[in-house]
């Protein structure tokens, strides 16, 4: 199906007709205008980014198009025709297909099993062997190594991105829709990435890239369509935009406010946090920490630079007590933390944000309220919930969190707003240190920068130490004082951050 | 070769209203029932005859508030552990360790053999107690390889029960037995142990119940005690979490193996009261073997608990929907719709019925027409 | 609407139609009650002790197993069917089967809104709630199987079969080559013991006479109703204890057709020992045409016949049964000996494919020491007891049960005339061990024979019985 989709069409010729077109899209929430009569046009063969910020409405308008959501008014033209669509069935016979940020796919089976569960169309007498080979058929063609038969939960999780992209290829997508699924890559997978979806679309394919980063949509992206709360502000060509004219219409008047300037310093007192000599394993029993000291004083930020997996994560992990640590010693407030428990840190001021905030940080089946009554901090024994709301009120306010009430079920809100939940309670927590991994990594650059300055803020005028671990350098040099950049596992640079050079500090995250 | 028309279940985006669900799925429960009685009878089984026996079924709560009570607390005890996402299927051996141990105190301990050393509300609090604690360390030895070893507890739990009914059977066959007869049961506990059923004397009429005042203020008690528990505590609160995110209790400083050890023993201490109420309620002895003597509200509670959805305040209402469904089957047979085989193909089919529209109440089925495309 | 109201208005109406029911259930019983809680109800308050027997009896029975086992339940039911036709001027009955004891006062409570007026509960874990419920509904006759506990309105009833299964021994003792009989028991309960006993003290009798060492291995299923574990426990006792004779308490027909298999793999040569076995309850014959030699039937509705007559006669009121407990012997014709019945009546005792065997072996009859056959002495002792007919009368008054023992006859006119059997089988000298304590021996002396009492709480076995425990 995907040679039908072939036409002579040239890739960067002005396509005549659009593939789909939305007209009037509105739906409302209970409370709010999610979309308010979108219309847009999207091209075939192109790449086309669906740009906003946390809460705009980018994901409403995706399901919408993927049938999870029925718009309540406005209406869907796929090569000029109406279509109704009213489930992700609907979608796929259409050829559209999505792949999410978290993929769809099950441990325990192989990807060929795996695949041959999600296509229907091959019935229920596919064999293993004929998927097999479609698999590395597909493969081939897209330039990846996967071998069909391997187990999913072996892959990581950009090989499982990759999984879904052949699924959706196996589909005969037409349209691929990518909902925020590249936010999470390291840097170099994420540009892997963008060759696969670029091969795609030479080969006619048509790509719906949703994302809050604008470097993202500026990389990979023909067109950019901007929303604002609920609204289309504006549909760019890749020549037209740069990335202030789309800051603007992102964030109207906030886009005064980003600025990557380098925060104002801290002011360090007495040594908080000293970690000497740390072993830790990963998780599959090699060291993934090797001999890991640092010192993190009192009001400063102390930032880990570092490329994905060289052992930032088991370092944090450590420091916070949820993995254990062979050697070396960790010492909080003069205090050893052998023999402490995580519990003693969290009543004793330390917060803590960790990566990929849906499976560590939050439980989002429980309400707002409920993932702050969660820590021990707020609750111990009986939980006085008017206290909770209360807080819970003032951290919806304080943060902009985009929620009907601190009652709902943190499912129901945008991945930006479940991070700023995340983050919310985790600045209120931390009286005496915040440990951190890539703490905005899910939040738009506005709230982003928000964040940072909220967390900078806090480290200068109340003492507290931050020991924060960030793959994005942006963010390491607006905010810290003291800058390390580790490498498999070893920390093989420590600079101030105001003498600190980046082409230094990225050498050395690369050696 | 495709078939043009396909079915498709897709996932409802806005659920239905919540009662419309049961009651909808009851309804059509019943229909299948009708259906499948009148096909399987060859028309002998009249529908009028189901309808009426359905009927009085429902409406004689005097009847089965026994079995209403006892398995809605059966039902809270398993919700609390559920909402874990920890799957207790040991309610049955929890249930008899508190049997066992109320028969001990009433006929066989110290107390025991000092009549009239306690009156009749301070042994049965003596025995409820004890039920409580000896059902929440039965669960409590289930739940610690789950919550050391992390070995699954489900046939944990299952097979903790056979070990109670042996207990239970190698006591009621060696030193429980009763002398006189030598039939293998304990001796009937005395009078004033029981939990009395209601009976109203008027003009000449009586109308007795199987409700017995007192299991109904415990069952009261129960439910506020779990309700309080899962909204006011932390325990509470991490057990709700536990089952949906371990991994911030972890990140949150909770130690997730006291939660695991808790959620279970909270639900074996409530479930072990069962175990009182059955003997000290309705059986008034333990008789060899107990497994087939079982009522098995350890196990119909598994059912109440997942018709309730998880949600506190359903699990009376599953309760008695099912003690309903039981009281209907007797009624049938006394109609003469049926025996037992076709009560039980009643009660069955009703209850699939119901379950399967409950679970897939969150999703629709939809028809589509399949065109060629191209 | 919030989910909580939502559920909060269901259970609300729910209460509302239950509160509502509840009433309307009353005034229902109420109504019903009247014309069928019988005369006492239409008469006077509960206490007024004046009885007319209503004009239509409405009688229950309540089984604990499943009428389609071909047992106990079965049986029970086979009577409800004949006194419902007997008397279906003035009887009116229906029945509830697979009843637990937890549902017991839930099903009693059920059939007296509905009007039943007598109820039967035919089965031993029956009795405490039984009377329980008799204490509730004082105006309720109730009849329950098996028990020993009565009051007012509360009789008992039995029809025993020890001396059946005695007869079944003779038999057993004369067909066994290997010496070795069994018996798979559903429980080890009183009832069982002595049925055991009977049935050991038989084969001994004329076993030993034949120079057989005889032993009696009694496997226990923990169940009434188990074909499953009844099958396996008698493939046990064939196959690993040599057992060629096998008598049993099961309410299935699992063990009737192993034996039949058993014994036609030995008259095909592919088996070195038979199985013969005598039925259970029902009868058993057709199968096992080869297996089946004899077995024990009953007959209940001759109880329940009488029962039901003499409440329609105003007899028997719900103030007076306190002392009424039928205890059904071979001579009240509720207990049979035989393999099957025919159409026209008439009872196959013995199997005629091995009655001849039985007739070409001889044997001393150890009462009046005049040599027979096999088949005679069984047919000279059921005799004996079947024609003691002076003493049906007697076993229904609970006090009178062991007078007869002690008494089996009186003296008229210088002439001796008996009242109960001149023979029991269990007349001493016996000696036994009990059961939960074997090195507690149990010894009754020389001519004396045992009263109901003893029979009832029997928990003693022979010497020449090994309880191998529970199998299966």
């Amino acid at each position: 199906m995907a040679a039908e989709a072939k036409t002579d069409q040239k890739v960067f010729s002005p396509p005549l007709q659009p593939i789909i077109s939305l007209r009037g899209i509105t739906k409302r929430f209970p409370g709010v205008i999610a979309l308010d009569h979108i219309d847009m046009d999207i091209y075939p063969g192109t790449i086309h980014a669906l740009l906003g910020e946390n809460g705009a409405g980018k994901s409403t308008l995706v399901k919408i198009l993927y049938g999870i959501y029925t718009p309540d008014e406005g209406g869907i033209l796929i090569n000029d025709k109406p279509v109704t669509i009213t489930s992700p069935m609907d979608a796929m016979m259409h050829g559209i297909v999505m792949v999410s940020q978290s993929p769809q796919v099950i441990d325990r089976l192989t990807i060929a099993e795996n695949l041959i569960l999600s296509l229907k169309k091959y019935g229920y007498f596919a064999t293993l062997g004929r998927i097999s080979k479609e698999i590395r058929a597909v493969a081939k063609e897209f330039n990846v190594k996967l071998d069909p038969n391997t187990e999913v939960w072996k892959l990581s999780y950009t090989q499982k991105q990759i999984v879904e992209f052949i699924r959706a290829m196996l589909l005969g997508a037409k349209v691929i829709l990518i909902d925020e699924a590249l936010t999470y890559l390291p840097i170099e997978e994420k540009k892997r990435f963008y060759e696969f979806i670029k091969n795609f679309k030479e080969k006619g394919g048509t790509v719906i890239l949703i994302t809050h980063k604008i470097y993202e949509a500026l990389e990979a992206a023909d067109m950019i369509t901007v929303l604002r709360r609920g609204k289309n502000v504006g549909t760019l060509t890749r020549q037209e935009a740069d990335i202030d004219k789309v800051r603007r219409l992102m964030f109207g008047e906030r886009s005064k406010e980003i600025t990557y300037e380098r925060l104002p310093p801290g002011n360090p007192s007495g040594e908080l946090l000293e970690i000497k000599d740390l072993w830790v394993r990963g998780d599959f029993g090699e060291y993934a920490v090797q001999g890991v000291s640092l010192k993190v004083r009192r009001g400063e930020v102390f930032a880990i630079a570092g490329v994905a997996g060289n052992g930032q994560k088991e370092l944090i992990q450590a420091v916070v007590r949820i993995r254990p640590y062979d050697r070396g010693k960790i010492v909080l407030e003069g205090v050893d933390l052998k023999d402490k428990s995580t519990y003693y840190l969290r009543v004793n001021g330390v917060g803590y944000i960790p990566d990929l905030p849906a499976r560590y940080g939050v439980s989002i089946e429980n309400t707002i309220i409920e993932n702050i009554a969660v820590l021990p901090t707020y609750a111990r024994g009986l939980i006085n919930w008017e206290k909770i709301r209360s807080l819970a009120l003032k951290l919806i306010k304080e943060f902009e969190i985009k929620t009907p009430s601190p009652d709902t079920p943190v499912k129901f809100l945008s991945g930006g707003n479940i991070m700023k939940v995340l983050v919310a309670r985790e600045l209120n927590t931390a009286t005496k240190l915040l440990v951190a991994y890539n703490p905005t990594r899910a939040l738009d650059e506005a709230t982003a920068i928000k964040v940072r300055k909220i967390i900078k803020e806090k480290v200068r005028s109340q003492g507290v130490g931050a020991l924060i671990a960030s793959e994005d350098l942006d963010e390491i040099f607006q905010i810290a004082d003291r800058i390390a950049v580790m490498n498999s596992g070893r920390i093989v640079g420590v600079f101030e951050a105001e003498k600190a050079k980046r082409e230094e500090v990225e050498k050395l995250m690369v050696m | 070769m495709e078939f043009p028309i396909s079915m498709l279940i897709v996932r409802r985006v806005k659920p239905l209203p919540y009662w419309v669900v049961p009651v909808l799925a009851l309804a059509i429960g019943i229909l299948v029932a009708i259906i499948i009685l009148y096909g399987i009878s060859g028309g002998q089984i009249s529908p009028w005859d189901v309808l009426v026996s359905i009927g009085q079924g429902f409406l004689q709560p005097h009847l089965l508030a026994m079995t209403f009570i006892l398995l809605s607390i059966v039902g809270v005890g398993l919700l609390v552990s559920f909402k874990g996402a920890i799957w207790n299927i040991g309610g049955e051996g929890q249930i008899y360790m508190g049997a066992m141990i109320t028969v001990w105190v009433v006929l066989f301990s110290p107390i025991a053999m000092m009549p009239g050393l306690l009156g009749a509300f301070t042994m049965k609090i003596t025995y409820l107690i004890l039920a409580v604690i000896l059902g929440g360390f039965w669960a409590f030895l289930s739940a610690l390889p789950r919550a050391f070893l992390n070995l699954d507890e489900v046939p944990i739990t299952l097979m903790m029960n056979y070990i109670a009914y042996y207990i239970v059977d190698i006591l009621v066959r060696g030193p429980w037995h009763e002398r006189k007869y030598g039939y293998l049961r304990t001796p009937t506990i005395p009078e004033n142990s029981w939990f009395r059923t209601m009976v109203i004397r008027s003009n000449g009429h009586i109308f007795a119940t199987t409700l017995s005042i007192e299991l109904l203020i415990i069952l009261i008690v129960v439910f506020i005690v779990a309700w309080f528990l899962l909204k006011y505590t932390t325990i509470g609160l991490y057990i709700k979490v536990l089952g949906n995110n371990p991994n911030l209790l972890r990140s949150s400083g909770i130690n997730v193996k006291l939660i695991i050890l808790l959620a279970l023993t909270i639900s074996g201490a409530i479930i072990g009261i069962v175990g009182a109420g059955y003997v000290a309620g309705i059986t008034h002895n333990l008789s060899y073997p107990v497994e087939e003597k079982s009522a098995q509200y350890g196990y119909t509670g598994i059912l109440v608990a997942w018709l309730s959805m998880l949600e506190l305040i359903a699990v009376p209402v599953a309760a008695y929907i099912i003690a309903a469904l039981y009281n209907a089957g007797i009624n049938m047979q006394i109609l003469g719709a049926g025996g037992a085989a076709v009560v039980n193909v009643f009660i069955g089919s009703i209850l699939i019925t119901y379950t399967a529209l409950i679970m897939i109440s969150e999703y629709k089925v939809r028809f589509i027409i399949k065109r060629r495309r191209g | 609407m919030s989910k909580a109201a939502l559920w909060g208005t269901v259970i609300i109406l729910l209460i509302i139609v239950g509160v509502g029911a509840f009433y309307a259930g009353m005034m229902m019983s109420g109504g019903q009650g009247g014309g069928a809680a019988g005369g006492a109800g239409g008469q006077g308050t509960a206490q007024n002790m004046t009885w007319t027997p209503p004009a239509k009896i409405k009688a229950a029975w309540i089984y604990v197993g499943p009428i389609g086992d071909f047992g106990w339940s079965y049986m029970h039911d086979q009577g409800r069917k004949i006194v419902a036709e007997l008397y279906k001027d003035w009887l009116e009955t229906t029945y509830v089967e697979s009843v637990s004891e937890d549902k017991l006062p839930q099903t009693i409570d059920n059939l007296v809104s509905k009007g039943y007026n007598v109820i039967f509960t035919t089965s031993f874990e029956f009795m405490d709630k039984t009377i329980e419920k008799g204490a509730e509904y004082p105006n309720i006759i109730f009849f329950h199987c098996s028990g020993y506990k009565r009051r007012p309105n509360v009789g008992t009833y039995f029809a025993d079969l020890y001396q059946v299964y005695y007869l079944n021994g003779l038999i057993a003792g004369a067909l066994t080559k290997t010496g070795h009989i069994g018996y798979v028991a559903a429980y080890t309960i009183p009832e069982v013991v002595r049925h055991i006993n009977a049935f050991s003290i038989g084969a001994k009798e004329v076993g030993e006479q034949l120079g057989k060492n005889i032993k009696v291995y009694v496997l226990e299923l923990g169940a009434w109703f188990n074909p499953d574990k009844a099958r396996a426990s008698a493939e046990t006792l064939w196959s690993q204890y040599d057992v060629d004779v096998l008598a049993y308490t099961e309410d299935s027909t699992a063990i009737l057709q192993l034996a039949e298999e058993k014994t036609e793999a030995y008259m095909n040569g592919t088996a070195d020992h038979p199985l013969y076995v005598f039925s259970h309850y029902s009868p058993g014959w057709i199968y096992g045409k080869h297996a089946v030699v004899s077995g024990q039937i009953v007959h209940w509705e001759v109880i329940y016949e009488d029962i039901l007559a003499k409440i329609k006669a105003g007899i028997y009121t719900p103030y007076n049964l306190k002392n009424v407990d039928y205890w059904y012997l071979l001579d009240s014709g509720a207990v049979d000996l035989g393999a099957w019945i025919f159409n026209n009546g008439t009872v196959m005792r013995i199997n005629p494919e091995i009655a001849p065997i039985l007739k070409n072996i001889t044997v001393t009859d150890k009462l009046t020491g005049k040599k027979m056959s096999v088949y005679d002495l069984v047919m000279e002792r059921y005799e004996m007891m079947k024609s003691a007919k002076m003493s049906t009368p007697l076993e229904l008054p609970a006090g009178m049960h062991n007078l007869i023992a002690q008494k089996p006859s009186i003296k008229v006119d210088g002439r001796t005339i008996q009242i109960a059997s001149g023979f029991d089988p269990f007349t001493g000298p016996l000696s036994g061990y009990m059961k939960d304590n074997p090195s507690q021996k149990v010894t009754v002396p020389a001519g004396k024979r045992l009263n109901h009492d003893d029979l009832w709480s029997m928990q003693w076995f022979v010497d020449w019985v090994t309880y191998l425990g529970r199998g299966g």
